[in-house]
């Protein structure tokens, strides 16, 4: 099967040349037996969609980019991606008999799964500052 | 047909462009689905006003962008041919039809009457495939035509204009009908897509 170049594609040449055309056409000639009221209420329907589109893209990428930067400045000890909620909550009751420690009386059931993660990571973000290497589990 | 706004910066804010699509006229717009159906013609699974919403959010978004002074049809072919030739590789690139089942071996349960087929890498030109696809899909929209299909093979060897004329032998007359004919079809095909 024979590779058609890059620079030689009928298909290219045509809408190029359809493309000429049609700017070089009169708008009576282009508007001759065609509805073009219908076609402008389309295409002003269309450019709408697209305008809402846009700003929901535009919008969906700025919080992705947010979030990188979130993650970016967040401590990589102790991260929400990598430790689960029961886990933190494990973790939190066994430090809360801990005497270096003043954590208030608070049931770990009975906070948010947000909360206990949130909490862990403070902890965690503390012993990796404060602590001495190898000085808690 | 509107302008493109003068400034000192080389390319469109999506501001711009949506001012410049904004002030597009009926015949204008009737230009823009009549590219819109040339484009799209064979990308699976897409209508022409499909193509020309993807084209313009793409605009606007501002993943693509347009030096100024480019006129807006052109803006909105090259952005629409971009868009149609990445999905045609993209299904030139995709799993073999659905109706058929593809196997490693040349057997299938025996409750599986689907046709057999073998995975096949196509190393072929993902381009040329796309342009292919595209050719065909035009060719049969002027099959039943003899002069359109002149004209269909004028513009695709680049020619437009006098040129064009001066190729296929015709006055200016016979040349505008033909080119309105042409343009006519294009347009239909839009409307009958978007109304389906």
């Amino acid at each position: 099967m024979m590779a058609t170049t890059k620079k030689h594609e009928p298909a290219d040449h045509f809408l190029d040349s359809l493309t000429d055309e049609l700017i070089a056409a009169s708008d009576d000639q282009v508007l001759d037996g065609v509805d073009g009221d219908a076609a402008q209420q389309t295409g002003l329907d269309l450019l709408k969609k697209a305008k809402a589109e846009a700003g929901r893209r535009r919008l969906a990428a700025a919080k992705e980019r947010s979030a990188a930067a979130r993650s970016r400045a967040t401590p990589t000890v102790g991260t929400r991606e990598q430790v689960s909620a029961d886990s933190a909550r494990a973790y939190l009751s066994k430090v809360a008999n801990d005497p270096r420690y003043t954590m208030a009386a608070r049931n770990l059931s009975e906070m948010s799964d947000d909360d206990v993660l949130r909490l862990y990571e403070q902890l965690r973000s503390l012993e990796a500052r404060n602590l001495p290497k190898g000085s808690s589990s | 047909m509107s302008t493109v706004p003068e400034g000192e910066d080389q390319r469109l804010t999506p501001a711009e462009i949506e001012s410049v699509l904004s002030k597009f006229s009926r015949a204008d717009w009737v230009r823009a689905r009549s590219l819109a159906a040339a484009a799209c013609n064979g990308v699976p699974g897409w209508t022409p006003d499909d193509l020309l919403q993807e084209a313009m959010t793409k605009l606007l978004e501002g993943t693509r962008t347009c030096p100024i002074g480019v006129h807006p049809l052109v803006m909105l072919k090259t952005a629409m041919r971009s868009i149609a030739s990445n999905e045609r590789k993209h299904e030139d690139n995709s799993p073999i039809d659905a109706d058929v089942a593809v196997a490693h071996f040349d057997h299938l349960p025996e409750n599986d009457s689907r046709p057999l087929a073998h995975g096949n890498v196509n190393n072929t030109p993902y381009d040329s495939a796309a342009a292919r696809q595209a050719l065909q899909s035009l060719e049969q929209l002027v099959a039943s035509d003899e002069e359109l299909g002149l004209l269909f093979l004028a513009w695709g060897e680049g020619l437009r204009g006098q040129e064009a004329m001066d190729a296929v032998g015709w006055d200016k007359a016979k040349y505008e009908a033909a080119r309105k004919r042409l343009t006519r079809r294009l347009s239909d095909m839009a409307a009958e897509w978007s109304s389906r």
